[in-house]
Formats: C-alpha cells, sequence, structure tokens
C-alpha cells in the first residue's frame, strides 16, 4: 500500500552579515537560532484536483546579523504532510513511495535573498498504508541556499516562504518498481485573514 | 512445408488447428493405442475419458493465505481426429477441494462461493504448438455440514478441425481462479488468483492421433466450422440495501474527486463481427470513495461516475454477405429521462474493475443501401451489463476490458440482450434480436485523464478535447 509522505520543506534562511569581513565573524558570533515557518498550501498531484499540504519549514542562521551584512542559512529543511485520503488513493492505485527534490522560494521583508533555496533533496521513501504521510526535505550537498543580505538598517527583519513551492517528485509503483515522474506545484491556500508565511523569530539585525 | 497452429475463430476464443503440413503416418489408426495420457477407462463411444491432477500452490490474499490444492482435470477426447473434420473436447470439467478454513474465510457470511477460473491445454503436434484458454463456471456451491469444500467448474469448448496428420499432444496447466461469495455487492469482487504447479509433475494430458483425410486434398483448407458459443456470463450481482450491514462506527470514510477522464471505447459484436468505435467520451463527476477499518485495512474501494457516448454509424454485414448500417447509441438505463450512464468500478492495487449498465438504441437501420424505419424507441429489452477489468494509473490513464480468458466469468464478455419496440411500419424486433442479440461481445475502454488548468489566468492553459456536443443532447 502506498503512502504519500509530507513534503519537508526546509526554510531557506539567510544569516546576515555587517560587512563583506565580517559575515563569518560578527554575524555568526553569537549561538545560531531555528528559525521556523508553516503555512497550508494548495497542491498538486496525479489525477486529482488540487490537494490541501501542510508545509512547514525551518533553517538555522545566527542570532543576529550587522547591517548591510550577508549569511547563508543551514540545515534548511522541512516537512510536507499530505492527507490520508490521498495517500490512501494513491495506495488504491499501487503507488507507495516517494523520492526528488524540491525547490522552495524564500523573501525578506527588508533585506534581500539571493533566490530560492534549490534542489533539496526528498530521500527516497517507501511508505506503509494508512494515515497521513510526512515527506521529509532537507538540504544536501547538492542543494543551494540562497544568501540573505541584510538592510542597511539596523532592527528587525522578517523572512517569509514564497510561493509557489515546486517539487521535482518520483512516485513509486510498487507492482513493477518504476517510478513515474511528477512535478507538483503548491501554491499558499487562500484564507481569511490570510496566512502567516513568516519565519519565527524576526532576524535581528545589528548596528 | 511449414507447419503452423492458427486459430480460427467466427467469435472469441473459437479455435482451430489450421493446417500447412500434410503428414500421414497412419500409425495412430486404433482407438486403443492413441491417448498416452491418463484415460480413466476404455473408450467409449471412440472417446477417451481422460484425468489429470496436479498439485498446485495458489496464492489467496492474507488471510486466506497460500493453499496447495490438487487440482483434478477430466474431459472426453475422440480416440482419433481426422485432418479437416471438426471435433469437440467434451464435458470438460475441474474439480478441486477448498480446505475448510479457507472456505470460511472466503465465504463470510455468505452462504455460498462461486466465480470461475481458467486453465490452458497446450496443444503440440510435432513443431507446432498453439494454446488453448478454457473458461470454466463454478456454480454456487455451500460448505457441508463437515469437512472441506469441493468445488467443480463445468464449462464447454469450441470445436476445432485439425488440418494436419499425426499425433496431437495436449498439456494442461494449472488454473487461474477467481472466487467470492454469492451476492456479494459490487465492490466486493472475487478475489483472483493465479495457481502455479509444484516443479517436476508431468502435466501430459492425454494424445490423439490425427488421420490423414482420404477425401480432402492435401493443402484444402478445412471447411469452415461455426463454432460453439462459450459460456454464458453471468449478470451483475445485483444486492439488496436490505442485505448491506451499515459499517461499524470505527471505520473511516474517505472522499476525493477525480480529474475528467476522456473515455476511447470499443465494442465488437460477436454475431456479427461489427465494431464499435465510440467518439471520444468523458468520464465526469468522478469520484473516488474508500472505507477502512480501525487498522486502515480498506474495505471498499470504489470509483464513480457519469458517462455518456455520442450515437456512432456502424456498418457490418449481415447474415455474412448483406451490407447493413445502423446508428447505434449506448445509452443509460433510464434513457428517457437522462443522458448520463452511470459508471461504477473498484480500485484495488491500480487494478480497476468496471461495471456498467447500458441500454442499446438503433435507428437509421439501412440495409443494401435501402432505409429501413427502426422506430424511435428500438431498443434491447433490458440493460446490458458491462464488466471491464483493468489496470488504472493515474499518471497514464489506463485500458479495462472484456477479457475472454479471465477466470471470473463476469469479465468474458457482455450479453446483448434481444431488442424490441423496432420498426415502425413493419415488426423488426425479431430481425434485430436475431441478427446481433447473444452473449460473448467484447468491450474495451481507454482511459485518459484530461489535466486540468492550474493556472489562474485560464488562457494560459492549453486546449483540451472538446466534450463531443452530441453528448449533451438531450434524450429522445
Amino acid at each position: 500500500m502506498t503512502r504519500l509522505k509530507n513534503l519537508s520543506l526546509k526554510a531557506v534562511t539567510t544569516a546576515a552579515i555587517v560587512s563583506t569581513l565580517g559575515m563569518l565573524t560578527a554575524g555568526v558570533a553569537s549561538a545560531d537560532t531555528t528559525y521556523n515557518a508553516a503555512a497550508l498550501h494548495r497542491c498538486t498531484f496525479p489525477g486529482i484536483p488540487q490537494q490541501d499540504v501542510a508545509i512547514t519549514a525551518f533553517l538555522t542562521g545566527p542570532d543576529s546579523i550587522p547591517v548591510n551584512g550577508t549569511a547563508v542559512p543551514t540545515n534548511v529543511g522541512g516537512t510536507a504532510t499530505i492527507s490520508a485520503a490521498v495517500h490512501s488513493l494513491l495506495t488504491a492505485v499501487g503507488y507507495d513511495g516517494i523520492r526528488g527534490r524540491a525547490t522552495v522560494p524564500v523573501t525578506a521583508a527588508r533585506g534581500t535573498v539571493s533566490g530560492p533555496a534549490t534542489n533539496l533533496n526528498i530521500p527516497e521513501t517507501i511508505y506503509p498504508a494508512g494515515g497521513s504521510i510526512t515527506v521529509n526535505i532537507a538540504q544536501d550537498a547538492s542543494s543551494t541556499v540562497p544568501t540573505y543580505t541584510a538592510p542597511a538598517t539596523d532592527g528587525a527583519d522578517t523572512l517569509s516562504l514564497g510561493t509557489p513551492i515546486t517539487a521535482a517528485l518520483q512516485f513509486h509503483k510498487s507492482s513493477n518498481n518504476t517510478w513515474a515522474n511528477w512535478n507538483m506545484t503548491c501554491t499558499v491556500k487562500t484564507t481569511s485573514p490570510a496566512q502567516n508565511r513568516a519565519f519565527s523569530p524576526d532576524f535581528v539585525i545589528t548596528p | 512445408m511449414a507447419s503452423r497452429l492458427t486459430r480460427r475463430t467466427a467469435t472469441h476464443g473459437a479455435i482451430a488447428l489450421a493446417c500447412a503440413v500434410s503428414v500421414t503416418t497412419g500409425a495412430f489408426t486404433g482407438t486403443g493405442s492413441a491417448a498416452p495420457g491418463e484415460p480413466d477407462g476404455a473408450a467409449a463411444s471412440g472417446r477417451h475419458e481422460l484425468t489429470k491432477t496436479l498439485a498446485t500452490t495458489c496464492p489467496f490474499a492474507d488471510p486466506v493465505g497460500p493453499l496447495e490444492l490438487a487440482v483434478k482435470t477430466t474431459a472426453s477426447l475422440p480416440a482419433s481426429m481426422t485432418v479437416g473434420q471438426p471435433v469437440t473436447i467434451d464435458e470438460p470439467v475441474v474439480t478441486f477441494s477448498l480446505p475448510r478454513a479457507a472456505a470460511q474465510q472466503l465465504l463470510g457470511t455468505a452462504g455460498t462461493l462461486e466465480g470461475g477460473l481458467t486453465f490452458q491445454l497446450l496443444l503440440e503436434q510435432g513443431k507446432v504448438k498453439d494454446t488453448l484458454t478454457v473458461p470454466m463456471t463454478i456454480a454456487a456451491t455451500g460448505l457441508p455440514a463437515e469437512g472441506d469444500l469441493s468445488l467443480v467448474a463445468t464449462g464447454k469448448l469450441p470445436a476445432f478441425s485439425p488440418s494436419t496428420a499425426g499425433v496431437l499432444r495436449i498439456r494442461v496447466t494449472a488454473p487461474k481462479l477467481a472466487l467470492g461469495p454469492t451476492g456479494a455487492p459490487p465492490d466486493q469482487p472475487a478475489e483472483q488468483v493465479t495457481c502455479t504447479t509444484d516443479g517436476g509433475q508431468d502435466l501430459s494430458f492425454g494424445a490423439v492421433p490425427v488421420l490423414a483425410a482420404a477425401t480432402s486434398p492435401a493443402g484444402k483448407p478445412a471447411p469452415e466450422k461455426k463454432s460453439t458459443p462459450g459460456p454464458r456470463t453471468t449478470g451483475p450481482q445485483k444486492h439488496s440495501l436490505l442485505d448491506e450491514e451499515p459499517p461499524p462506527d470505527d471505520t473511516t470514510t474517505q472522499v476525493l474527486p477525480l480529474q475528467p477522464n476522456q473515455v476511447d471505447n470499443t465494442s465488437t459484436i460477436a454475431k456479427t463481427g461489427a465494431v464499435i468505435r465510440s467518439k471520444p467520451a468523458v468520464l465526469a463527476n468522478a469520484v473516488w470513495f474508500r472505507i477502512v477499518d480501525s487498522a486502515g485495512f480498506p474495505l471498499r474501494s470504489e470509483v464513480t461516475g457519469e458517462l455518456a457516448f455520442a450515437p456512432v454509424t456502424v456498418s457490418y454485414l449481415g447474415y455474412g454477405f448483406l451490407p447493413i448500417s445502423a446508428t447505434v447509441e449506448f445509452l443509460p438505463v433510464d434513457y428517457r429521462r437522462s443522458t448520463m450512464i452511470h459508471s461504477f468500478g473498484t480500485l484495488f492495487d491500480g487494478l480497476l474493475r468496471n461495471h456498467l449498465d447500458v441500454v442499446s438504441r438503433l435507428s437509421d437501420v439501412k440495409v443494401n443501401g435501402v432505409p429501413l424505419d427502426a422506430g424511435p424507441d428500438c431498443v434491447s429489452e433490458t440493460p446490458m451489463a458491462i464488466d471491464m477489468i483493468g489496470e488504472y494509473d493515474p499518471f497514464t490513464g489506463g485500458l479495462i476490458a472484456t477479457d475472454p480468458a479471465n477466470p471470473d466469468p463476469k469479465f468474458r464478455g457482455f450479453t446483448l440482450p434481444p431488442f424490441k419496440n423496432c420498426g415502425a411500419a413493419e415488426k423488426l424486433s425479431s430481425l434485430f434480436t436475431g441478427q446481433n442479440a447473444g452473449p460473448g461481445n467484447q468491450a474495451s475502454a481507454r482511459l485518459t485523464i484530461i489535466p486540468l488548468c492550474q493556472e489562474a489566468d485560464h488562457r494560459n492553459c492549453p486546449p483540451v478535447a472538446p466534450i463531443p456536443a452530441e453528448v449533451f443532447r438531450k434524450g429522445r
């Protein structure tokens, strides 16, 4: 039986730097902090209309970043939870595993981010039948994590999950041990009020 | 000369041994000298009663699990055959005993088990080989008060005409089984199991000498033999709401809408050979419905939807020589008030078993180019039940079809009922019934998922196959 796991989305974090040279000293001088975000998305699946997927993201960055400083987050990753109903349907049509790569855009309220986090790994996983599944997404050696550049003034800056989140997935068919390609696109679910896609806590920008 | 065995069928499933060799050995003239298999007794009336028992393993799903079954096959074969002369393998019977515990598991709360099986006869004449799939039906059988459940499968084989002299050797294979409780609802299809023979067994069933035809010149085609109709397929399992227990409280129901599917359907009418290729249709309002128990085990997994076919014009030769054309429609059971056919299927492990009940309507009939007024309501007396089976995949779609070799009789083809209300100026129902009605008709449907537009601006989406305007026309 097939389960769809959550697509873990690793939030892309950027650490701040005061100056080019200070990047590895001033910006990361203090202890690292884990920043988290979460939002409900609507994702495409084969054979059915878009479905709800709960996406979380995390990244590790410095506690504070000097103004105009830059930082490259580490430990970028996350999860995506696929509902039991969708998992059951995949099971019913003979699919039991998933693997692939994800691209996660990240935005900054005041600073800048050099681009989306790309090629985040969704490790090959075969899921037992029944229930919802959580797909993990993690940064690995082939991933590209963007650089965050802090604003010119101190204070706080907010990173947020961008949209759409995309994933080049493969679903595993158990009967013949083959993998079927699927390009998944996830857009933030429209709600009222709008969902908060910000990473928490805010980045601290120091003078 | 090259030798080969070919199938010669008037309808699907009929076979014949076609000849290319004219070997005359004369070595098999005595009835007692043939049949080196396991004759049960002496030849009676020029026929041999053959018996073969195979030790097989049948991998039923849990909780039944794999079963070791002794499968006994018997049949009556002619003591000898003559090139060009039609012969039959009569009274094929397959029996096996189902362990009591396994039978109880398969029965559930039902009183009887029923279903079908297929096995193969491997025909070999010198270097020429062919395979004959034999469909059998297992009648509803109840568990005795004590002991195991003995099941008997019976069927018929079409006649065939050997056209090459020599020795025809016959071997038998392990069966494919389809067993389920009688009266089971459509969402609980009979379990299909492919049995395998345990190693090292002699599969020989018998051997028959084929004598040269004294009156048939070598190389002359054997006379055409009309095939014997295959076993009549059983209708769909009707179920009563009163028989359905409400699901236990610990079940979970899941429902998901499905994307529309384009349906390309083809039907073949056995009697006339007419092929009905429907215009692309759309399976709309499709929903996948599933109930699982507290342990997550699927109790039901169903796909339902609505379907409509546009009328198509079909041309064929009536009685083999008379050009006939007609407009054929497949309509819903309630065709006077609705246009959409309800489609019901079960979906487990990628295998879709689909059921349709449709009424067939004929109009615009022309015989040899001359219009024949069939009237406005020339329809089949009863809906025809069409059961198709095949793999379905959300990435690529699927192909479902009837299959004359399926172990479950209901998937071996559909029966076209007699027609009624045909003819405005003269009564034509009997004519159309005689020409078309009968069992053994085949159907297939290719399912292709129609991609949905995911763009905020629909103008950015590629065009998809339009739904034929005829689909939406109002029923007459």
